[in-house]
């Protein structure tokens, strides 16, 4: 791939970096729509302080031989400490000898603190030359390819950027909803340049000659895959080398493909599987299955994130959005001159328990008043958290600063805690060029009719406000490099306060407040119209300093109950008409992974119904029309026609199969697959068809759908109690009781 | 990370919890008269946890009255609308 | 009849059980540890509800994220104290990651003694963050090596030291020894139990083998 002579300056987009022995190797698609690998001579660096008997020990162990290092003292910041010290740097002169040194050092060295050892060197390497994942670069280079100068000729701030002209491959399984791991046989997909190929797995030889005609002729810059990382890959990799042929899945051939292995992590209380990665170097490989972003924000997201956070785009893809927000924090301190330390180690300040009891509050969540309401206006604060963050500059080293303790302006609210009035903190400096960007893309999307350029936008747009969410629970996060408890505590007692300052300016204006959830307020006031609740908003911001938007005006919203106590209103439920016409659903089966399709389908419809009406009298009316829409799903259940795409449960596992205690459909159906020699992970989902509910054997129950064979029958019974149940939710605050319900819209019965 | 304390919200289930036996022992009238006054609880549980006292159950009780002294608003006034529409009618004609 | 004085004093009969078994922890015991069932976290926190009633400042470490000043201020109230006033007096700091707890030990927990004066030291579930297995073993075990040798600095200062450890976790693979790591290092080993009739607590290893019992009665209606 490399051109015997190249011309000195080179444009084009930055594809790929990744260490080598000698420096970075960097993957530029230039204008001349050529692969280029480079090589830049960077020299990544890290930090080490402490007793100079340690240090000198460190240095002793060393290992010079192979591996070239230089050292020299320098002076560098400590977050939040005003005075420099002398930190002794380390360079490294071949950055692929830098992770195992690193930790061969960790191992060695305890008295000695570790600074920008983990920080990946691709990052580092961006950092330092003001660099990004795509950006628009140009190139000084030598003859044999090496670097001399690299610079980036648009900004990762930019909203107008164009993507290079990617050439993608993609790879999928034949006719595949759920996870191929768990069981069934499938063809290999192919499409690439508007073609698509279907390669049969029978002669192993021929489907890796095959496909490496394909990545030889089309030369992918992007593979990607459906089930990719846990399945595809690993799959075709086995192959090749059973069949001994090389599979040119990378662009860099002196280099294997690169693994991970599955993991299960928590992340805000729930358990998440990944399913491991399978990277390429010099080519890109995304799996659409095992990827948090792109599932959100599709391939346009993932670019947006990958430019703003500087992580290299094939890890953005399958890491967390706190790492991305991380990094961009590491970026800042990096540039400031502030060390980043191996591993968080500041702890909670001691409080007493009395103040303990006000501090470690979350945000206010006011109890919906039950039922259907007409004419109620939404108000949201725009990224509350990071507004917040930014206004009051929320960051761990201002946070109980010692300038500021007696300044009464510099105290948050109820808690005891203030933050600096005179430096603003790494947190903010990091949120403000990412606030301002999401706004910068609000406007375009306002501005713009063309559907196409709208949806990129949006999701790009998105892809920042992922990234401003998860900004606040990493002030608290227990590997949140730069998270302080101090800080967490500020920032939701400042959002508890405000909140308040908005329910009491509605209230002073006469509206009630229906429905509050830490940064949104559901309001009513009788014959308020649009321009009320916009005054509305307008007087909150001028009190709050914090923006506020009308996010609609409900002709009716309905606040529906608990499924298992109807006396409660839930949260954050609730089905919503607006003005104009759109409706806003929330916590209802339709907007539920795990939902079976014919339970969305039918509500979907009651929906649909009831959408038609313009007053709360009028929803009444329009009861009798979704009965009859639950009655003929019932019907139809009954009638045993319904497919088994209709009736799919998809569960995520909280645990390993062998570990639930309960006979839980989901316990069921994953100690079946477990049976059938699937190997799965706490995270993972896993999907099934419920046979026989009531059975008092309890494989008889549940069947998983990849070890369905001819033989099997649902449980319609079963599918029509859900049915019932995702009505009765939206029909219950309409005046109809359960057992009506049922009457009502059973098919045998003679009330119907 | 989690937080720490329990949430007000929690708070009331373990009420709920301590006086199980309590329930157990009452007619099956007076435990849906109990569960609506706990539910009455929870409805106001974003003003208890604002408040963060270290006894919870005395709030508890204080939003139990709220929601009857709403009752009581509502009913007072919707015997007042009754007494409007019925004027002067003698009590002993009306229960005829 | 000394004994007819004795309720007046006591809040409550789980803390008069408390009063006889070692966790009174008034006379120089060194290292106490209380493990085995997660009860220990509870029977902790009645610790710190005792020292704070008789007007002690105490200092909560929390490294299993436990700590509840509901159950203090019950306590509390059912001692006849002000439940602020004994909420004030108990001092706590949460760690998340071992990196937290080791410098909360370490480099926080000698000031934190002087500025609230405190002579009781709570560690409540000092391992529980040395099971995450993103941190290699041996850097685990070199920071509960520091712990433990601040511990024993304090103790032999004549600082009261209550460690509160339930069981390892059957995530925490390989990693038990380090429960045995802390044993070593205690002057009292107490171990705790949670039956059909209530909470137990055994010394294990004293000259003359003592045990507690908490009747569930007692033990619930905290």
């Amino acid at each position: 791939m490399r051109p015997a002579c190249l011309p000195t300056r080179l444009r084009g987009w930055l594809l790929d970096a990744y260490a080598d022995r000698a420096g970075m190797a960097v993957w530029l698609l230039d204008e001349d729509n050529r692969r280029v690998r480079l090589l830049d001579p960077f020299r990544p660096t890290f930090y080490l302080a402490g007793p100079r008997h340690a240090l000198d020990a460190v240095l002793r162990a060393l290992p010079r031989r192979g591996c070239p290092l230089t050292t020299r003292w320098v002076e560098r910041h400590e977050l939040g400490s005003p005075d420099p010290v002398p930190v002794l740097e380390v360079a490294v002169h071949q950055p692929s000898r830098f992770p195992t040194l690193v930790r061969r050092l960790l191992q060695q060295c305890d008295q000695v603190q570790f600074y920008h050892v983990d920080v990946p060197l691709p990052q580092r390497y961006f950092y330092e030359r003001g660099l990004f994942p795509l950006a628009r670069c140009e190139v000084e280079v030598t003859v044999d390819g090496t670097i001399r100068a690299i610079h980036a000729v648009d900004s990762p701030w930019d909203t107008g950027y164009a993507t290079p002209p990617l050439t993608i491959l993609e790879l999928s399984l034949e006719g595949r909803v759920s996870n191929p791991n768990h069981g069934g046989v499938c063809n290999l997909i192919v499409r690439v340049e508007g073609e698509e190929r279907c390669l049969e797995g029978d002669d192993g030889a021929e489907l890796v000659a095959r496909l490496n005609q394909l990545l030889h002729r089309h030369d992918p810059d992007v593979i990607l895959t459906d089930w990719g990382d846990s399945y595809i890959l690993p799959r075709l990799l086995t192959l090749a080398s059973r069949v001994r042929l090389p599979l040119a899945l990378n662009r860099d051939a002196d280099r294997p493909v690169g693994m991970q292995a599955p993991r299960s992590y928590f992340s805000y209380g729930r358990i998440l599987a990944n399913a491991g990665a399978r990277t390429l170097y010099g080519r890109l490989h995304v799996d659409r299955q095992n990827s948090f972003v792109m599932a959100e924000t599709g391939f346009p997201g993932l670019i947006e994130q990958a430019r703003v956070t500087k992580v290299p785009l094939q890890h953005m893809a399958r890491t967390t959005t706190g790492t991305g927000i991380t990094a961009m924090q590491l970026e800042t301190a990096h540039h400031d001159g502030i060390l980043i330390p191996y591993r968080k180690r500041e702890p909670e300040e001691f409080k007493s328990a009395l103040e303990l009891l006000h501090t470690d509050q979350g945000g206010l969540v006011y109890a919906p008043v039950l039922g259907y309401h007409e004419n109620v206006g939404e108000l949201d604060f725009a990224s509350m958290y990071p507004s917040i963050m930014t206004r009051f500059n929320i960051s761990p080293e201002t946070v109980n600063c010692s300038c500021c303790a007696h300044d009464p302006a510099a105290r948050v609210p109820e808690i005891g805690h203030h933050t600096c009035r005179h430096r603003t903190g790494l947190v903010p400096r990091t949120l403000i060029p990412l606030l301002s960007k999401r706004a910068q893309y609000k406007r375009l999307l306002a501005a713009t009719a063309d559907p196409m350029t709208r949806q990129v936008l949006d999701q790009r747009q998105t892809a920042l406000k992922w990234l401003l969410v998860v900004s606040f629970g990493y002030l608290g996060y227990k590997n949140a490099r730069f998270g302080r408890i101090e800080a967490h505590e500020s920032v939701t007692a400042y959002s508890r306060e405000i909140l308040l300052q908005a329910k009491e300016t509605a209230e002073h204006r006469g509206f009630r407040l229906l429905h509050a959830i830490v940064d949104s307020l559901w309001v009513h006031k009788p014959g308020a119209t649009r321009g009320d609740y916009e005054a509305l908003a307008r007087a909150i911001a001028a009190r709050t300093t914090l923006p506020i938007m009308v996010e609609g005006i409900y002709r009716w919203i309905g606040f529906l109950p608990s499924r298992v106590d109807p006396r409660m209103p839930v949260p954050n439920q609730f089905v919503g008409m607006f003005e104009t016409g759109e409706s806003k659903i929330r916590g209802l089966e339709i907007r539920r992974a795990d939902a079976p399709l014919i339970v969305k389908k039918a509500q979907a419809e009651v929906l649909r119904s009831l959408s038609q009406a313009q007053t709360v009298v009028e929803l009444r009316a329009h009861v009798t029309h979704a009965l009859e829409i639950i009655r003929a799903y019932r019907h139809y259940l009954q009638s045993g026609r319904a497919s088994l795409e209709d009736l799919i449960i998809a569960k995520s596992i909280s645990r390993e199969p062998q570990a639930y205690r309960h006979q839980t459909m989901t316990a069921i159906a994953a100690r079946e697959l477990l049976r059938h020699g699937v190997r799965l992970q706490p995270g993972e989902t896993i999907h099934y068809v419920m046979t026989d509910a009531a059975a008092p054997l309890a494989e008889d129950r549940v069947r998983a759908v990849a070890t369905l064979d001819g033989a099997w029958s649902y449980d319609a019974r079963a599918y029509e109690t859900l049915l019932l149940k995702s009505a009765r939710v939206i029909l219950a605050p309409l005046g109809l009781n359960p057992t009506d319900l049922d009457d009502l819209t059973n098919p045998g019965s003679s009330r119907a | 990370m989690g937080r720490t304390l329990t949430t007000f919200t929690q708070l009331v289930w373990q009420e709920i919890e301590s006086l199980r036996r309590y329930r157990r022992a009452l007619r099956q009238e007076d435990q849906q008269a109990l569960d609506t006054l706990f539910a009455a609880a929870r409805r106001h549980s974003s003003a208890g946890a604002y408040l963060a006292r270290e006894t919870p159950f005395e709030i508890m009780l204080l939003s139990m009255l709220i929601e009857q002294q709403k009752q009581l608003v509502a009913l007072t006034r919707k015997v007042a609308d009754l007494e409007t529409r019925v004027p002067a009618d003698p009590p002993a004609r009306v229960a005829s | 009849m000394a004994n007819a004085v004795l309720p007046a004093q006591v809040p409550s009969p789980l803390l008069a059980i408390l009063h006889r078994s070692p966790l009174r922890l008034e006379r120089q015991n060194g290292l106490v540890l209380l493990f085995g069932h997660p009860a220990v976290f509870r029977l902790g926190l009645c610790v710190a509800t005792d020292r704070a009633l008789a007007g002690d400042s105490v200092l909560y470490l929390d490294g299993a994220n436990v700590f509840d000043p509901f159950l203090i201020g019950r306590l509390a109230r059912a001692g006849g104290a002000a439940p602020n006033a004994v909420l004030g007096r108990i001092h706590v700091s949460r760690a998340f990651t071992c990196h937290q707890m080791a410098r909360l030990v370490t480099e926080r927990l000698a000031g934190a003694l002087r500025t609230y004066r405190a002579r009781l030291i709570i560690l409540s579930g000092p391992l529980e963050t040395f099971y995450d297995e993103a941190v290699p073993y041996q850097e685990v075990a070199g920071l509960l090596h520091r712990i433990l040798a601040t511990l024993r600095h304090f103790a032999h200062l004549g600082h009261r030291l209550l460690c509160l450890s339930p069981v390892p976790p059957p995530e925490a693979k390989g990693r038990d020894t380090l429960l045995k790591t802390l044993s070593a290092q205690a002057n009292r080993l107490i171990w705790v139990e949670a039956t059909e009739a209530g909470v137990s607590l055994r010394e294990i290893g004293a000259s003359a083998p003592r045990s507690w019992g908490i009747s569930r009665v007692v033990w619930e209606s905290l």
